[in-house]
């Protein structure tokens, strides 16, 4: 990696991070672009998706959103036309999948409920 | 009323068999003539007997009744006006079965308590309507959370997904399992969801028809429904286990 480059880029997103957080893809600067995770205001719980009690809810990690950096400094440009790094931090998708989990449990409970409909039933010595 | 003219005479028989009756009373009490005192002595045991059968089979159906409604009570998921509809409609059976228990409490003849017998199932249809009627209508309301939650899971996939392509992966395989989940998800709520408000109005006087169809059609649907539902559970795993393996191999 070119070291002067990397300084560039780390420079620049520092400059983001003072500006408040620019987010979503916006471009800042000179060519700078910076995606951050969005805050945790919007981020997912797994409880949110599967509907369980707010004890469990309140235990539930946040999902975690990949938190990439893409620079593209004014030297790459005028040497590589374009340079893109891509830093992946993080990606922990495994509230999803407790929460798709649950959803197996409540699609197994629909299972009973309609499996427990007897429309020939002759109840108890009727 | 026409129905009982035409079906006191099974009830009769059907509750002299239940009752462990020699086949003999009945014929007895129908067509021959003996002599008083004899009458008045089998009569009386039978009667007893008879009594005892139609007393149990409300109890039966007062049992029931209990258990319908604590499922109702129990519920989460039902709609408030169908839980009221529901509800309402045990308790009017409730008071009157517990009416017909007093009347067969002190009924004096067999041909009474087969009028009160054919009441209490004809009347109420607590086997052959309530209680699939109220299991149906409270599957068809639990499938509307699942599919509230499926599609939840959806968009959290989603949001997920387009977070990812914001950062540069390529996430439209994703994005397309995700769509036919939710294709999945619209579909069997399309015929869950119909169920409840197809079978709440059915009466006692409806069965067996239209009553049987439709609640058939309806159990049908529900079945369907529940088979969509599994389809975009499936969906949605495989969408969030490929998002995670785009982004481990990216880093990778």
């Amino acid at each position: 990696m070119n070291p002067i480059r990397t300084a560039v880029a780390a420079a620049a997103l520092v400059a983001v991070g003072a500006c408040g957080g620019a987010s979503g893809g916006d471009p800042v600067g000179g060519g700078v672009v910076a995606t951050e995770p969005e805050p945790t205001a919007s981020s997912l719980r797994a409880a949110d998706v599967a509907g369980t009690t707010d004890d469990a809810r309140d235990g539930s990690p946040d999902i975690t959103v990949p938190s990439v950096t893409k620079t593209t400094g004014a030297d790459d440009v005028i040497a590589d036309h374009s340079t893109t790094t891509t830093t992946v931090e993080t990606l922990d998708l495994a509230p999803v999948f407790d929460a798709l989990a649950a959803l197996n449990g409540l699609v197994g409970q629909l299972d009973a409920e309609v499996g427990s409909i007897d429309l020939e039933d002759e109840g108890v010595n009727p | 009323m026409r129905r009982v003219t035409r079906t006191t005479a099974g009830a009769l028989a059907a509750l002299v068999m239940a009752a462990g009756l020699p086949t003999a009373a009945m014929a007895q009490t129908e067509e021959t003539a003996p002599q008083p005192e004899q009458t008045q002595e089998r009569t009386v045991d039978h009667v007893e007997v008879v009594r005892q059968r139609v007393l149990k089979a409300i109890d039966h159906r007062l049992e029931r009744i209990d258990r319908l409604q604590e499922r109702i009570k129990d519920s989460e998921s039902v709609e408030p006006q169908h839980a009221a509809h529901l509800t309402a409609d045990l308790s009017a059976s409730q008071g009157g079965l517990t009416a017909l228990s007093a009347h067969a409490s002190n009924a004096s003849t067999i041909e009474e308590l087969a009028g009160i017998f054919e009441d209490v199932v004809y009347e109420h249809r607590i086997y052959a309507l309530r209680t699939p009627q109220t299991g149906l209508v409270l599957a068809s309301d639990f499938g509307n959370t699942v599919a509230d939650r499926l599609y939840t899971a959806a968009g959290t996939i989603a949001e997920a997904a387009a977070r990812a392509a914001e950062a540069g992966y390529d996430v439209s395989a994703v994005e397309a399992l995700v769509a036919e989940a939710e294709s999945f998800v619209s579909e069997g709520a399309g015929l869950v969801d119909p169920v409840a408000e197809t079978v709440l109005p059915l009466e006692p006087s409806d069965v067996p028809d239209p009553a049987r169809a439709i609640m058939q059609q309806a159990h049908d649907d529900m079945v369907d429904g529940r088979d969509a539902f599994h389809s975009a559970h499936d969906l949605l795993r495989e969408a969030a286990q490929l998002l995670a393996d785009i982004i481990r191999n990216a880093a990778a």
